[in-house]
């Protein structure tokens, strides 16, 4: 087996077709990697893109440089999903969705560098992590995925699950809510046994349920650009004390210096990565409530730019690709969309996953295993190499920025299904993130609840339905898996505990008016749960089920939080401080009144791009927005103006518009957008 | 014999300018020159109909006078009833917009679900590049081996599927219906791979899905030994793998069984599997560009190098034609209402 293994790295650094000794697949897999990273960095775009596109090229290559070629390129875009992460609070990709939680914070300490240089180490080391691990489990490959029945996907989601209560941090009630408002939103669309389209309106957007990237755009990036706005300075608030070169390396040594954490983390993304259908959306959150849950003083420091918040995540999600190839190679499982992109690539090849890639074909399956290793230096290498002038971004005016972020962040979230329903549910969830960001709700439960719904679902019905109650008491791993949940919560919950100290705050003094704005939104999620509950008494039992579950005593809590708001508001004395814990925290420099005067000003801005898209298309509609944004908003020069319309209008049709052919909306006003498309073709 | 020399003159150019009358009327249709094909597709990139389609618009153009680009938009939702909604209602009919959407829907057309808007009899049907052969499998540790064996079995046979409206959950289901067996379906699974490893790990018993794509996704499992085979029971056409050569014809099962009002109801089921990821465009396209269309997508599915391309990516190629997609849909949409009556548990709803 060693033999196999270095002689797959011959393969692939000496390639019998091309004369000379010209590493001719290294190519292909630095190639990979350079697409792999672009599409990492763009927020909305991913491996997945990526692989479609290329797909075809790999017909007329050998299987070694077809598979490196992929592998660079799925292997890296958890490595710069980084960058607008820290930067701007918008995550890359959805495997770094977490990530934001510190490395934002970071950014705006004037770290970014250090949040980088960390961030990359994480990456590298998780993602060598993630190949050690798939080359020493060959061996046991197939029964470790064997093992893993419906059952045992049931109590990894509730073991996800559970990681609301460490990242409530201090606002258990708020926290479990949000949780349960995530799994009740998750729950829109066919349900998956009868395919009834339950709180759908009668819009078939809403049929495949409500997609991710739009909801985490809305509850994390626009709010924190809004914030951004309304601060109105940049988004690093110190300026950088020590330079950013410095930054970096001392980054890379928190990397090293935390380096059980990486191994934990890279762990944790080893499995999640290996079970078909938990996937990247799920592996960054795991790994950050574990840390939340075992790092010392965790519960006072997360959230407001913690290093090892970045290090969690960032480990996790690269060492996932790794734990994704094993059912892949195994048994020609995708453990992820892009896996199942590589799954078609094998077959181009004529190779058939299953028992013979662990034998005969063993020397692909190990080109495989170097190419992840090999791509992940090459990624982190070129990720470190820009760090220096990215970190700088952080320095720049914000309303010089914020057009160009909210133009991007649009356009990311419109490739969710390339429908205006995107857009739609951008703007709702910005409107409730930043509501929610405001009056001290957690945001991570939310999302959690959101990505974890369908797999509980799922998995419990397909569990009761196959072995009725059974599986609760005869399956060990179900058990085990049990054991550790029960653990990581008495664990997380008693450390949290002990560290709380003292961290109340004065409240602004109260009007002695019994409902606040705060009860208020509070007294609207209480109606929205009994909506939801109210409508679904209508459906059959099956459909109905999951979401009253979850509804009823998700409306209790809220009637409970409800009754404490007000009660509180009756007396005008201290409040928790509940909002800096587990999520970015609140700026409270600016006074309330100016702040909703902003908000409301940026807020305008945002509607303005949603109408404009709606009325004209998003290829008039964005220029339109930055030029006007950067005049009148931002006061810019003329020149700059354009100048970054044109830079943004480049950008949007040189990938969007000619690589990846996104079927743009045609306006209620659709001739100019068409005008322009027939003069710039297609 | 200035006359003569006039007509020598003459009739070769008056034969010219006829001859290149003639041709210049062929060359009316260089409407697609330097124009962009747009093919709507309703899946996500990187899925089945994605593959078929891409490959397609990778050899069509060059079978169109004017060699136009075609390039794949992905408009994904609701199992493509999305983009067939968008591209029977919105699109603009010029020959420019192609759709890509489930021919299922031409059975719920018919069976009268309110969220199909696309008449199929309206649609200007292109061609498709595939037929579908749904058929069972079931796995070996179940201790059974044939369609007759399941019939027999005394407790239900679990069957994996994704979700309701699929070929996993209706097949068993209209089985039950028709010919009495006792199959439990369970729904939820995440898609094929994921039935594929309940099957191995033991949590269902087997499942039905599109033979096609089970002789090549199915392959390490149709040659496994022991407790580990996956055994076909039933295949809607004869096909020359090994794996069902012998494998009764779900139809000729039915008959048997259930007789011709049986045999009627499958056949009105299975229609839609005559075209699979068929290509159309909206209502009121021009007529000569339907058939400028036709004729290059019939030319494509002959072209060695499309047909290379798609044996290398295992895409199994078996052309219908427009015109006979047209009388496919005329079949489904007379189904009796009797049948009808019996087949709308399918409507996923």
């Amino acid at each position: 087996m060693l033999e196999a293994a270095v002689g797959a790295l011959d393969n692939l650094s000496s390639c019998p077709c091309v004369v000379g000794i010209f590493p001719a697949r290294l190519v292909f897999l630095f190639f990979g990697v350079l697409v792999g990273l672009s599409l990492g960095a763009i927020p909305g775009l991913g491996g997945i893109v990526g692989l479609a596109i290329l797909l075809p090229f790999t017909f007329a290559l050998d299987p070694y440089a077809a598979f490196a070629m992929m592998i660079g390129l799925i292997s890296v875009t958890s490595t710069s999903d980084t960058i607008p992460s820290v930067l701007f609070g918008v995550p890359g990709t959805v495997a770094s969705q977490a990530t934001i939680l510190d490395g934002h914070p970071m950014a705006k300490k004037g770290e970014a560098g250090r949040a980088f240089g960390a961030a990359y180490t994480a990456s590298l080391l998780g993602g060598l992590f993630g190949a050690l691990v798939l080359a020493l489990s060959i061996p046991i490959l197939r029964p470790v995925v064997l093992a893993f029945g419906s059952p045992e996907f049931f109590m990894m989601g509730l073991l996800g699950i559970s990681m609301v209560a460490v990242l409530s941090g201090g606002a258990p009630v708020k926290g479990l809510i949000a949780g349960a408002a995530g799994l009740t939103i998750g729950m829109i669309g066919a349900d998956p046994q009868a395919a009834f389209p339950r709180w759908a309106f009668d819009a078939l957007y809403l049929w495949d349920g409500i997609p991710l990237v739009p909801v985490t755009l809305g509850v994390f990036a626009i709010p924190e650009i809004v914030d951004l706005a309304v601060k109105g300075t940049r988004i690093a608030d110190v300026p950088q004390g020590k330079t950013t070169t410095r930054g970096v390396l001392s980054g890379i040594s928190d990397g090293f210096r935390h380096w059980f954490l990486v191994l934990r983390c890279s762990t944790i993304g080893v499995w999640v990565g290996a079970v078909p259908g938990m996937g990247a959306s799920v592996v960054d959150w795991f790994a950050y409530g574990h840390a939340v849950q075992t790092e010392k003083g965790a519960s006072d420091s997360f959230g407001k730019g913690d290093v090892r918040g970045v290090i969690a995540p960032e480990s996790a999600n690269n060492a996932k690709e790794g734990g994704g190839l094993i059912p892949t190679i195994a048994f020609g499982v995708p453990g992820s969309a892009s896996m199942a992109l590589l799954l078609a690539a094998f077959l181009i090849q004529g190779l058939v996953p299953g028992p013979d890639m662990l034998t005969k074909h063993l020397d692909i399956t190990y080109t495989m295993i170097w190419s992840l290793a090999l791509a992940n230096i090459m990624g982190t290498a070129i990720c470190l190499a820009f760090t220096p002038q990215l970190a700088k971004v952080a320095m720049v005016r914000i309303h010089l920025l914020a057009p160009l972020v909210i133009a991007i962040i649009f356009l990311a979230a419109f490739q969710a299904s390339t429908n205006f329903g995107d857009l739609i549910t951008l703007m709702s969830f910005s409107s409730l993130g930043w509501l929610m960001k405001r009056f001290g709700w957690p945001r991570p439960p939310l999302i959690l609840g959101l990505v974890l719904s369908g797999i509980l679902e799922r998995y419990l019905f397909i569990s009761v339905r196959r072995y009725g109650l059974v599986w609760l008491v005869d399956r060990p791993l179900v058990l085990a898996i049990a054991l550790i949940t029960i653990i990581s919560v008495w664990y997380g919950l008693r450390r949290s505990r002990h560290e709380r100290k003292s961290r109340r705050i004065e409240a602004p003094a109260s009007s002695g008016l019994k409902l606040t704005p705060s009860a208020l939104f509070t007294l609207v999620i209480f109606l929205l749960f009994s909506f939801a509950v109210f409508t679904a008494s209508g459906w059959s039992y099956q459909t109905r089920m999951f979401p009253w579950a979850i509804g009823i005593p998700a409306m209790s809590l809220s009637l409970v939080q409800f009754g404490i708001e007000i009660w509180r508001a009756r007396r005008p004395t201290t409040i928790e401080d509940t909002t800096g814990i587990m999520d970015l925290p609140v700026d409270r420099s600016v006074p309330v009144s100016l702040v909703i005067h902003r908000a409301a000003n940026m807020f305008g801005w945002l509607f303005g791009l949603f109408a404009a898209v709606w009325l004209v298309g998003f290829l008039i509609a964005v220029p339109l927005f930055m030029v006007l944004y950067l005049t009148f908003q931002a006061q810019e020069k003329w020149w700059v103006t354009l100048a970054s319309t044109a830079c943004v209008m480049l950008f949007v049709l040189g990938v969007f518009h000619y690589v990846i052919h996104v079927p743009w909306l045609e306006g209620a006003i659709a001739w100019p957008q068409e005008m322009l498309i027939g003069w710039i073709g297609r | 014999m200035k006359k003569i020399i006039w007509l020598l003159l003459v009739s070769p150019a008056a034969f010219g300018l006829v001859f290149f009358a003639a041709l210049s009327g062929a060359w009316a249709d260089d409407f697609y020159e330097g124009k962009t094909i747009r093919i709507i597709v309703g899946f996500p990139a990187g899925g089945g109909y994605d593959t078929y389609t891409r490959a397609i618009a990778r050899h069509m153009p060059k079978h169109l006078p004017g060699k136009p680009r075609m390039v794949v938009e992905n408009m994904v939702g609701a199992g493509s009833l999305i983009a067939g909604n968008y591209t029977y209602e919105k699109a603009k009919p010029d020959g420019l917009i192609v759709g890509a959407w489930n021919s299922a829907f031409t059975l719920y057309q018919a069976l009268g679900d309110p969220a199909v808007k696309v008449d199929a009899q309206k649609v200007g049907w292109i061609g498709a590049p595939s037929k579908g052969s749904p058929h069972c499998s079931i796995m070996a540790f179940t201790g059974f081996e044939t369609f007759e064996d399941i019939l027999k079995s005394p407790k239900p046979i679990v069957m994996g599927a994704n979700r309701a409206g699929s070929t996993y959950h209706d097949l068993p289901k209209l089985l039950n219906v028709i010919v009495g067996t006792k199959f439990d379906v369970i729904t939820g699974y995440g898609g094929t791979a994921d039935i594929r490893l309940a099957m191995q790990r033991k949590e269902v018993d087997g499942a039905c899905w599109g033979w096609e794509s089970a002789r090549v996704t199915g392959r390490a499992l149709l040659d496994a030994k022991g407790e580990d085979r996956l055994i076909p029971i039933l295949n809607h056409k004869r096909w020359e793998d090994a794996d069902v050569r012998n494998v009764p014809l779900t139809r000729d099962v039915i008959g048997e069984k259930g007789g011709e009002a049986a045999v009627q109801l499958y056949n009105a089921w299975s229609g839609h599997y005559e075209f699979q990821r068929p290509l159309a465009v909206p209502p009121g396209t021009p007529k000569e560009r339907l058939q400028l269309l036709r004729k290059a997508f019939a030319h494509t599915m002959e072209d060695s190098e499309f047909l290379a391309e798609a044996k290398k990516a295992k895409l199994d190629i078996v052309y219908t034609s427009g015109q006979e997609i047209e009388e496919i849909v005329q079949n489904i949409l007379g189904i009796p209402g009797s049948a009808k009556e019996k087949l709308r548990f399918l409507i996923p709803k």
